[in-house]
Parts: structure tokens; C-alpha cells; sequence
């Protein structure tokens, strides 16, 4: 496990703590965000890692938004 | 504000059938579109084709001689009845049969399916056709309709039959249950797989309305979907398809486990896992723009902001508008299912999609898992339009503070939604430039093919031919000349031990016995043959030839090089034909004062009359093994069961002496007829009804 990776996951709990769907929806855009220059610059490890933290982000999202609409 | 109305009505609808007519215009040019994954049908092929459905079958040679075919015969009424009924008996050419049977419909749906989605879950949503723009003009729709035009039409009809079964779970009527049978039925015909992948989408929304109603405890309701929804949809598919259904389950084996571990096994599905999560999640095909197997190109950061753009619907999530915001989630989620079965064995959690491979009903059908691309496709043109639509709102909302803007083209939003386009159109820039090849590109059928065409179509008797190493799509094979490739035949992909298997003298023989006349090597005019790196390499077409040259068993009829060393002529240019010296036919047998004639009847039925048989003499059959042949003799109850001869082929030990006049019939096909007779007859019944409610509704307006 890559200290990204820790980053991620405490990130992620965090956010679930807060239970803010749209904080996660915006972490995870701000993820695919910050992917684009990276890819423009080749710098493909950390590119992909953040991509896949997004789509993290987002069905976490997803799951949070669908619980919290129930109620 | 009438030209602003009319503008904003009729502009937008303009402008997507310009680029579908900038894109597509060589459909509307005269010509011949072919590929490799979509064929050339010359007059002379269809003068052989036919309607009827066999279960023996040597098309696509999956073993190099035929084999039972029916469970890969879903597709043939649609290859075979355009074939006949346009080009067999009405003379059209093959250029524009294809436009009428295949590639306007195409069109038809690729611009009607995706509003009939948007128009479903968002009827208020202005910016419709920007579904259009995503779900048919996006790198793995263009790739589709630019090779493989049956699965772009299945592709283009998912999502009509997505909004049949969605409108069904509360409509729940007889007669779109039907609908929703034979529209599924033509999907399965052009490609099983996106069915598959269509019903994936459609089951993971009836799971959520059938929990949500357990969850309310309508248990009656839940039956009533599962009834029209799932029964009876599904049983009329299940008639319909019942030609290939009946047929494969009574044959008894899985078909796709028989056409070997380059189809079944996870290492398969390891080796086309082309496409990486940051490709699938951003809509981006990896062979784009060139469409060459294998050729992967690394992740283009302009296709990343398509995710965002559909992701950030999720923003717009709001909790009182219920239906819409359980939509958006259903879109979001299937959109990220797709993005990580789309990107097969690749991380992240590689191996869930080998264990569903291997494990999971149905699965075992995607080698090639950018087949689920359609569901991040079908997704993105619900959620992309939506984020539009919504910051459109909030942008005409904000521009009301902002006088300076106000009342023009160029506000905010309106510079949004033209930014948005840009960008779409920007990913697919080669489009615009003319730089896909494919069906995109008008070709001809070079004259070498036309004389071959005619010069093997001129001879009546029965025979194969092999080519070496593959055959080039415009290469002429029918019923009576069936063709074979060296590389199938052996299963060998390298050259130089194709070269050395081909060689053998055990080779000759084969040949001989399997009835094949001619060796040919074709000439690689689309350059998709004799690769080296991906690119046309003329050495290794120059080889073969060498090589071939050097066989003494082969004699040359046609060679492209040096015409003044043989006695024949070089009329097929660059195409190399050998003949092999003594091919058998296609009922023949070793022993020598064997009288042997036969007459063909249909691929699964031969009369074949032997005379002065000697007992235990055997006939052999020149097609490859299988025990459901039989030989009924002299039109009694008494049968010769079939045995195999040298490994390979069919053959029926005859019991005594005398002169037989023997049927032989594949006996596979009496379940295949059976299976046509109920197709048949439910569709005419199904249609039928569908008519007269129909007729009843106009009556009683």
C-alpha cells in the first residue's frame, strides 16, 4: 500500500464521518481534476491512482446520497 | 424573440444531422463499404445464398472444416435474407444492399434511440440531443459504426429496449410485453453479447424497484412486474430465438467452451483487457482513432473531462425531486459498474472480472470487455446532459445579476453549453478530419478478386480452398467452394511453423482428403494481412510465395512475380494460386473399384448412390467428425452410424456387399427445423396480435 493510497482511505473515512455526499462529489471531481495535468505530463502512477480514488469517492457518494434520501 | 424561439428549436436539430452527414457521408456517396469484421458479398456469393437455417455449417471455419453451427446462427436471417431477397433475386449490388439493410437503419437508430432514452427519465431536459452526441459520437459508437456494423446496431438499439422495460415496470401491459420481445429477439440477432450487457443494466433497476416495493411490502406489485416484465418478455424471446435455442440445448454442449480455450479461458479474457480504468471511465475506446488490435495508446487527458462533466450531476442532487435524483444515482452507479467491468483484469480489483469470467452465468462471453462500454455510454447520456441542463439554470439564474450579459447570445450559460460541445467535439476531432478508416472510407473490390471470383465460381464441381496464411476479405468461397485458412486449420499463428506444418507431406494428404483444390495467398489491398509491427510488411507476402514456389506437390496456376517462368499466366495479379494435383471429392473413398455419385441437397443432406461395395468398405465424408451423421440406406429403417477417418474427417463403414443408395442427413437438423417452425409461427402470431390491437385502438378512435 502506497502512502497515497493511506491518504486516500483516511480521506475517505473522514468524509463518511461527516456524511456529506457532496463533499465526496467534490473530492472525487477535484481527483479527476488534479488527474488531467498529470496525464499531460506522462506522470501516468499517480494519474491512475487518482482516477481510481475517484470512482471511490463517487460510489461512496452514491451509497451516501441513497441512504440519506431514505431517511 | 420568434427567430430566437425558432433558432433555439430547429438550430441545435440542424446542426447534429450536418455532423451526421460530415461524418457519415461516405454512406450517402455511391461505392462499397467493407471491413474486416463486416464482409463483401459479390453477385456470385449471393446467387448461393439461402434462407433456410442448417445446423451444419462451414462458415467462419472455427475449426477449418464445418461444423455444428446452430448455436452461431442467430445472426444468419439477418446476413442471409437481405442476400436473397435484394441481391439473389432482385440483382442489387452488395453496396447498396448494405445501406438499405444495415447502415440507414443504423443511422435511423443512432439518432432516434438515445432521445427516446433522454426523453423517458428527463422529458423537461432542453439539451436532449446532446444525448445524442454522447451516446452515438463518442470513440467507442464511432469505432463500432466504423467496423463491426452488427454491433453497433445492437449498440443503437439498447437504449429503446432499456426504456421498454423501465416503462413496462409500471405500465404492465400484454402488448408491450411483446414489443419488448421481439425488439429483444433483434437485438439478440445482431449480438447476444450487448443483450446480455443491455439486461445487466435493465436487471440492476428492476433490483432497486423490486426492493423498494418489497421495502413497502407490495408484494402483489412485485409480482405483477416480474409477469410482464420478466415472463413474459422472456418466453416470447424464447420462441422467437427458438431456431439456435432448441438446437443447441438438445446438442448438449456449451458453445462457446467448443470453440476452444482461445475463447474460454480467463487467460483470454487477461489478453483483450486492453482498455485501463482511466480509459473506460472517460468514455475512451483504447484503439482510438485507429482501430488496430492490440494498438494501445497511452491515456489522453482531454477525454477525463467527460467524467466530470457526468459525475458532477451528482451535485445537483436534490432530495425533494425524488424521481429525478433516484435516477441520477441509478445513472452514476451504472455508469461506474461499467467503467470497472469495461476495463476486464486491470486494476483496480483485476481479479473480480477472471472470478466473474470464470464463475458467473453468461460472463464467459466477454473476452473482450469493452463490450460494456455500452452502459457507460447509455449512463453518460442521461448524466451529461442533466449537469448541462441543470448548470444551464444556475447560470441563467446568476446572469440576472449580471446586466452586462443579459438578454444576449453570449451569456454565461449559453458559453457553457457551446464549451461543453467544444470539448465532445474535440475528443473526437479525427472524425471531423477524416482520419477514421473503416466503413468511413469508400473502397472498390480490386479486379484481381473479380477474376478469382469468376474463375473459381465457373467450375461446378465440389471443392475447398486454403488460403495462406488467412483470406482476405473480398476472397470468393460459397457453399460448393468452401474456404479454409491455413492458420485456423493448423491453429498455428507464427510463420515459420505455419511454414514447416504446411510443408509436411502429411500436409498433401490432408489437403487431398479434405477436397481442397486450390492454395491461395491473397493480395493484402486493405493491408491487414502480412503485418510486421502492426504495419504492411511486403517480405513476408514475398516468403509464402518463395516458399510455396519450392513445394513440389503444389503446381502454379496464377503467380504474381516472374509470369514468364510457368506456362500459365499471372491473371490474378498479385494473388498467388496453387492447385493441389489430386484433390479427392467430396464423397470418395480408398478403395478403388468403388462406384461412388452423389447429389447435394442441402448442407445437412446428401444422396449418395455406391456401387460394386465389397463389405467393410468405407465411404468417407470430407467433412470434419461429428457422430450425429448417419447414412439411412436404400430409403429403409437400416443406417450406417458415422466413424472417424484419419483424425479428422467423417466417414460410414459400409456393412455388406452389393449397391447402396444411401441418405446422408445430419441428423441435428430436425430439431433446427422444428426450432425455424415455432420461431415462425409465433412471430406471425405475435405480429399478428400486435396488428389487430392496434387496428382495434384506430377503430375505436
Amino acid at each position: 500500500m502506497k502512502t497515497q493510497d493511506i491518504l486516500f482511505i483516511l480521506i475517505l473515512f473522514v468524509l463518511l464521518f461527516l456524511r456529506k455526499p457532496r463533499f465526496l462529489v467534490v473530492v472525487g471531481l477535484f481527483c479527476l481534476v488534479f488527474s488531467i495535468p498529470l496525464f499531460s505530463f506522462w506522470v501516468f502512477f499517480t494519474a491512475e491512482r487518482l482516477v481510481m480514488y475517484a470512482a471511490g469517492f463517487l460510489l461512496a457518494a452514491i451509497i451516501l446520497f441513497w441512504f440519506t434520501s431514505k431517511k | 424573440m420568434r427567430i430566437m424561439n425558432f433558432m433555439r428549436k430547429f438550430v441545435p436539430l440542424l446542426l447534429l444531422l450536418l455532423l451526421i452527414l460530415f461524418v457519415f457521408h461516405a454512406w450517402f456517396l455511391p461505392g462499397l463499404l467493407s471491413t474486416f469484421d463486416f464482409l463483401y458479398y459479390s453477385p456470385n456469393m449471393m446467387k448461393e445464398a439461402y434462407l433456410n437455417l442448417y445446423a451444419w455449417d462451414w462458415h467462419i471455419s472455427f475449426d477449418g472444416f464445418a461444423r455444428f453451427f446452430s448455436p452461431y446462427s442467430w445472426i444468419f436471417p439477418l446476413i442471409f435474407t437481405p442476400q436473397v431477397l435484394l441481391g439473389k433475386y432482385l440483382g442489387i449490388d452488395w453496396s447498396v444492399i448494405e445501406r438499405i439493410a444495415y447502415l440507414y437503419p443504423y443511422l435511423f437508430l443512432m439518432l432516434l434511440s438515445p432521445i427516446y432514452l433522454i426523453k423517458y427519465f428527463f422529458p423537461k431536459n432542453r439539451f436532449f440531443l446532446l444525448a445524442v452526441l454522447v451516446f452515438s459520437f463518442n470513440t467507442y459508437s464511432l469505432l463500432l459504426a466504423g467496423g463491426e456494423v452488427f454491433l453497433a446496431l445492437a449498440y443503437a438499439l439498447a437504449p429503446i429496449i432499456f426504456v421498454l422495460f423501465i416503462k413496462q415496470t409500471s405500465k404492465k401491459s400484454l402488448m408491450l410485453s411483446f414489443i419488448i420481445g421481439i425488439v429483444l429477439s433483434l437485438q439478440i440477432m445482431f449480438d447476444p453479447r450487448i443483450t446480455y450487457v443491455t439486461l445487466f443494466a435493465i436487471g440492476l433497476f428492476l433490483f432497486f424497484v423490486i426492493c423498494h416495493l418489497l421495502y413497502r411490502k407490495k408484494v402483489r406489485t412485485v409480482l405483477d412486474i416480474l409477469f410482464y416484465v420478466l415472463f413474459i418478455p422472456g418466453f416470447v424471446t424464447v420462441l422467437l430465438q427458438a431456431f439456435w435455442l432448441i438446437p443447441t440445448i438438445l446438442y448438449g454442449k456449451n458453445p462457446v467452451e467448443t470453440l476452444g480455450s482461445a475463447y474460454s479461458a480467463s487467460e483470454a479474457a487477461k489478453y483483450f483487457s486492453f482498455a485501463k480504468f482511466e480509459n473506460t471511465i472517460s468514455l475512451l475506446h483504447p484503439n482510438w482513432p485507429e482501430n488496430i488490435f492490440g494498438k494501445i495508446y497511452f491515456m489522453r487527458w482531454e477525454f477525463l473531462f467527460l467524467p466530470i462533466i457526468a459525475f458532477s450531476s451528482l451535485i445537483f442532487f436534490d432530495k425533494k425531486n425524488k424521481k429525478d435524483a433516484y435516477f441520477i444515482l441509478y445513472f452514476a452507479l451504472l455508469a461506474l459498474i461499467g467503467s470497472f467491468f469495461a476495463k476486464g483484469v486491470n486494476d483496480p480489483f483485476g481479479y473480480v472480472y477472471v472470478w466473474m469470467f470464470d464463475y458467473f452465468p453468461g460472463f464467459i462471453m466477454f473476452r473482450d470487455p469493452t463490450k460494456w462500454y455500452l452502459i457507460i455510454a447509455l449512463s453518460y447520456s442521461i448524466l451529461i446532459p442533466f449537469t448541462v441542463w441543470k448548470t444551464y439554470e444556475l447560470l441563467k439564474q446568476q446572469n440576472k445579476f449580471l446586466t452586462k450579459f443579459k438578454n444576449t447570445v453570449f451569456s454565461l450559460q449559453n458559453i457553457f453549453v457551446v464549451l461543453v460541445i467544444l470539448v465532445w467535439l474535440f475528443t473526437i476531432r479525427q472524425t471531423l478530419f477524416g482520419q477514421l478508416n473503416g466503413m468511413f472510407k469508400i473502397t472498390s473490390v480490386p479486379k484481381e478478386y473479380l477474376r478469382l471470383d469468376m474463375f473459381l465460381s465457373s467450375q461446378p464441381e465440389y471443392f475447398r480452398t486454403v488460403w495462406y496464411p488467412s483470406r482476405q476479405h473480398f476472397g470468393y468461397y460459397s457453399e460448393n467452394h468452401p474456404e479454409i485458412s491455413t492458420q485456423v486449420l493448423f491453429n498455428i499463428y507464427d510463420d515459420k511453423k505455419l511454414f514447416n506444418k504446411f510443408s509436411n507431406l502429411t500436409t498433401k494428404r490432408l489437403l487431398e482428403e479434405a477436397s481442397i483444390k486450390y492454395v491461395i495467398v491473397p493480395y493484402d489491398s486493405e493491408k491487414e494481412i502480412f503485418l510486421t509491427d502492426r504495419r504492411y510488411d511486403e517480405s513476408k507476402y514475398q516468403k509464402i510465395i518463395n516458399g510455396l514456389e519450392k513445394i513440389t506437390w503444389l503446381k502454379p496456376i496464377s503467380m504474381p512475380s516472374n509470369c514468364a517462368l510457368y506456362s500459365t499466366n499471372c491473371i490474378f495479379g498479385k494473388i498467388a494460386v496453387f492447385a493441389v494435383q489430386h484433390p479427392k471429392d467430396h464423397f470418395w473413398s480408398s478403395a478403388s473399384h468403388l462406384n461412388i455419385h452423389y447429389s447435394y441437397i442441402n448442407p445437412t443432406k446428401y444422396i449418395v448412390t455406391v456401387a460394386n461395395v465389397k463389405k467393410g468398405d468405407r465411404l468417407i465424408f470430407s467433412e470434419s467428425f461429428d457422430s450425429h451423421w448417419i447414412a439411412i440406406i436404400n430409403s429403409s429403417n437400416s443406417k450406417v452410424v458415422s466413424s472417424k477417418y484419419n483424425g479428422e474427417f467423417t466417414s460410414f463403414i459400409l456393412p455388406q456387399r452389393g449397391n447402396y443408395r444411401l441418405e446422408v442427413t445430419y441428423t441435428p437438423q430436425s430439431w433446427v427445423n422444428v426450432g425455424e417452425w415455432i420461431s415462425l409461427v409465433s412471430f406471425i402470431l405475435i405480429a399478428g396480435s400486435l396488428f389487430i390491437s392496434v387496428l382495434k385502438v384506430k377503430i375505436l378512435d
